[in-house]
Formats: structure tokens, C-alpha cells, sequence
């Protein structure tokens, strides 16, 4: 069961993207490809332990949600003010906790999931 | 997004962040206005936001952009037309764009307010040289906060969340600029967070207070230290402080990292902006020694700026500028090593510019231009 911090709709079935070090919104994620560090994460859910960098990070979500390249949501060890920010801005739904498997079902609602993979 | 959604979002980010709580602020300062650090996602997300007609419901100033104001860094194309973009928008938004990091210069906060500021350096000098209250708000959440007029009452809108839980002695004596960033680097550096409560801590002027909260917001998440006999309430913190850790700070911890400097090929002095003394220091010195050898630049406040138009300094090798400067416009990627006397310059110029930065004293950032 994960904590959800910026609450969703619905329950979707979606791969885990999962990052061992923090990431830059801003310099890390690929807007236009919906990529970060190289990897596909458009309709996946991202895992990582927290975000750090700049302010205008924000925007950079934004702008992946505005071209349909958006993640399915996030989930973060440590989530703070900026990638608070920048999920509700965006309407990505945030979780904290933490997650073991490579597939879950989640919903995006409570972040209630079963793993798949 | 329409006004009331505005609202929203601003509530919907109080939900997580402090359990729905907001707090009216009074003013706010947008930070994330330089196409170079915002690139064409913000410059979208403002004009969007400024095409439905919305209007902020405070105050607002606005942080430096990636062109300074008088056109002395002769910054054109894309980012000149960029940077125009956001101007419009900005304005259309009803944001005053001062362009500078320095709003407290005439932004006469009082104390126990509340305001959504997001340029962290400013943050931390009303937090710790006014107890005027505000967090280190993303640029976003400061720019809604702004058209709501309200902000997530995070721990540093109370006074329980301003409780001082680290102790640091400082047996230095007074302290210059570049000393002052030294401190608020160690402090940060060493802790990360908390709220430091300073004995000892002694400032030469204005622009060392500026270099203090600059430092420490840059290098950690600290926007708010105690400084004793300085920081209005100062008894009122030390009385309610819960000290977790202490750290003492003598002359040799300064010392230890001024010595290996580099060649510089220019000097930098003004981040934060300086203030109109210390232009005039400079101005007096370079006067008595006439034009340096390696160009001067100096970053200040467009006020600062308009006040001094009589006064030709670039006779001297000094270039004053205003509303911009060398962290987030690109001109300075034309040197190779920059000599400065701020801590938060010398944290982002490389990151940002690839340019390599060394440390100076104020007056030996002077002497290294005559070099």
C-alpha cells in the first residue's frame, strides 16, 4: 500500500521505471520523448527516492503531460515541495513508499496495488 | 487553468503538504523568469497562464531575467526573444518585473508576515534579518500563490516549524562578504536542514548579510537561521530552542578554503545584487588605481543602476549591470575563470556555464584585476 500525496482516478495496469539516485526534473527528463536518463516512462509509473535541481522543474512535467508523454504517476521515498508542485501542476498522480516489482495495478485513487510482474 | 482552479491547485498542494492549511500572504517574488533556467516549457506554461486572463492578487516582484536591463551584456537572438515573451507575459500577469534577487531592498517586509517568495536567497535574508515569514516556494507555487493570494502554511509559516535545533559558535569576528557565504556554506553543508541559531556572528555591512543568506540557502534546504542580537526575536527563538547538534567555527575553518586561487580572467562581484555601497566602494577603488587590467562586472538592482547613470565606471574596466546576472545569463561562458566573492556564484556559474570559478576576498577580488 502506498501513500498517496497527490491523489488520481481510476486503476491502471502499468511497468515500474524504477531509479536508484534522485532526478532532475529539469536536464534528466525528456519532455518530448517522455524519457529520463534514456528510459521509456511515458504511461509507466517512475520510482524514485526523491527529486532535487532546479525550480522550473515543474514545467518540464508539465510540458511531458501537455504532449501525452507522461508517466502514469510517480512514486517517491521523500516527496517534497517541488515534485508536489510539479505533480499537481501537471495532474500526475504522487505516491511515497516504496514498490518491489516490475509490474503493478494500482489505483491511482488510494495507491492500493497487486503486482503483475 | 481558470482563477478558481488557481485556487485549487494551490489547495490541492496544501493537502500534501500541510494537511490543506494556507495562510494570506501579502507579497510574493517569482523566481524561474530567465529563459536560460526556464527554457520554452516555461515560457509556454506563462504565456498559458496569462492568455486566460488572469492577475496576481498581491504584490509581486520578479527575479533577474537571462538580459540585463541596460543592455551592457549585449545578450540577443533566441534568448533575447524569449526572454521578451516572458517580459509580456509577466506584465500581463500584473507582476512588477524588477528583475532583481534583492526585492527586500525596497520590499519592506514586516516582521511576522507572510509571503510566498521563491528566489531562496531572498527567502533566507526576510527569514533570518527581518523574521518576515515566507518558505522557499518552487517558482510555479509562488506565481499561483501570487494570483491566489495564499500559500501551503508549510512548518516555516509557524512558529513551531522556526524552532532553532543547531547551535553554531563563531569565533571569528566580524565577517566580510566572502566570509559570511564561508559560514552559511559550512553550516549548510554540514547539516542540510534544521534551524541554526548563531552566537557570535558578526556582520561587516549590508553586502555581508546578502553573501550569509545566499550561501545557506544555497547549499542546503536552511532558508531561516537565528542570528543572536541580529534577527528581530532573536531571545524569544534561543528561549523556545531544542539543540540537537552544535558546530564551532573559528578563523582556520575559513582559511583552510582560500588557498589554492586560480587565474582569473575576469571578476565578479554582485550575487546577490550589490548594494549601492558597495558599488561606490568599488567605484573608490578602482579610482585611485585607474583602469584595471581584467574586466570588472558588477551586478546590482535596476534602481541601484538608474541612481548611479552619472557615474562611468566602464572607464575603469568596471561593467555595472543591472537586472541580470552572470548565473543566469550566459554571457560570462566567454571566460574561462571567473574570480568572485559570493559562494552562490561560485555553486552555480560552473554547473550552469561550465566556467570554472575561485574565491576572493572583496579586496583581493580588486587586487586580481590589477593582476
Amino acid at each position: 500500500m502506498l501513500k498517496p500525496v497527490v491523489r488520481g482516478s481510476g486503476r491502471v495496469r502499468a511497468q515500474v521505471a524504477k531509479f536508484e539516485r534522485p532526478i532532475s526534473l529539469l536536464g534528466d527528463l525528456d519532455p518530448e520523448s517522455g524519457s529520463i536518463l534514456g528510459v521509456d516512462v511515458v504511461g509507466k509509473v517512475v520510482h524514485v527516492p526523491h527529486v532535487v535541481g532546479s525550480t522550473v522543474g515543474p514545467y518540464v512535467l508539465w510540458r511531458a503531460v501537455k504532449v501525452g508523454k507522461a508517466p502514469a504517476a510517480f512514486v517517491a521515498r521523500k516527496p517534497d515541495l517541488m515534485l508536489i508542485t510539479a505533480c499537481v501542476l501537471a495532474g500526475v498522480p504522487l505516491f511515497e513508499g516504496n514498490i518491489d516489482t516490475n509490474c503493478v495495478e494500482i489505483d491511482l485513487g488510494s495507491g492500493e496495488y497487486v503486482s503483475c510482474g | 487553468m481558470r482563477d478558481v482552479d488557481v485556487s485549487e491547485v494551490v489547495r490541492k498542494i496544501a493537502d500534501a503538504v500541510s494537511g490543506g492549511e494556507v495562510v494570506p500572504v501579502e507579497t510574493a517574488h517569482v523566481s524561474g523568469v530567465s529563459f536560460l533556467t526556464v527554457g520554452k516549457h516555461g515560457v509556454e506554461f506563462l504565456e498559458h497562464l496569462a492568455s486566460l486572463g488572469l492577475k496576481v492578487s498581491v504584490f509581486t516582484t520578479s527575479n533577474p531575467s537571462a538580459v540585463d536591463v541596460g543592455g551592457v551584456l549585449g545578450v540577443g537572438g533566441e534568448v533575447l526573444e524569449n526572454q521578451l515573451k516572458i517580459d509580456r507575459a509577466l506584465r500581463k500577469l500584473g507582476v512588477n518585473t524588477t528583475y532583481l534577487c534583492t526585492p527586500y531592498e525596497f520590499v519592506l517586509t514586516r516582521r511576522r508576515t507572510f509571503h510566498a517568495w521563491a528566489e531562496s536567497s531572498a527567502v533566507a535574508y526576510i527569514n533570518t534579518f527581518r523574521d518576515a515569514w515566507s518558505d522557499k516556494n518552487p517558482g510555479p507555487l509562488a506565481l499561483l500563490s501570487a494570483i491566489a493570494g495564499f500559500v501551503p502554511k508549510t512548518p516555516l509559516y509557524t512558529l513551531e516549524g522556526r524552532r532553532p535545533s543547531l547551535v553554531i559558535e563563531v569565533e571569528t569576528g566580524a565577517v566580510g562578504p566572502l566570509e559570511a557565504g564561508l559560514i552559511g556554506m559550512l553550516v549548510g553543508e554540514k547539516f542540510g536542514s534544521g534551524v541554526p541559531y548563531f552566537r557570535g556572528l558578526k556582520f561587516l555591512g549590508e553586502e555581508s548579510r546578502r553573501e550569509f543568506a545566499a550561501a545557506i540557502s544555497t547549499y542546503s534546504s536552511i532558508v531561516f537561521a537565528v542570528v543572536e542580537r541580529v534577527t528581530p526575536g532573536w531571545r524569544e527563538y534561543w528561549e523556545m530552542a531544542e539543540v540537537r547538534d552544535r558546530l564551532r567555527i573559528g578563523e582556520g575553518d575559513l582559511s583552510n578554503f582560500l588557498r589554492d586561487i586560480g587565474e582569473p580572467d575576469a571578476v565578479y562581484i554582485g550575487c546577490p545584487f550589490a548594494d549601492l555601497e558597495t558599488v561606490l566602494w568599488i567605484y573608490r577603488e578602482v579610482s585611485k588605481r585607474g583602469p584595471a587590467k581584467k574586466p570588472i562586472y558588477v551586478s546590482t538592482s535596476p534602481a541601484v543602476y538608474k541612481s548611479l547613470a552619472g557615474l562611468d565606471l566602464s572607464r575603469y574596466n568596471v561593467h555595472l549591470f543591472a537586472g541580470s546576472c552572470l548565473v543566469v545569463s550566459p554571457y560570462g561562458r566567454r571566460f574561462r575563470t571567473i574570480a568572485t566573492d559570493s559562494l552562490k556564484a561560485i555553486f552555480y556559474i560552473p554547473k550552469l556555464h561550465g566556467v570554472r570559478t575561485v574565491p576572493c576576498k572583496r579586496e583581493r577580488c580588486i587586487d586580481l584585476a590589477y593582476a
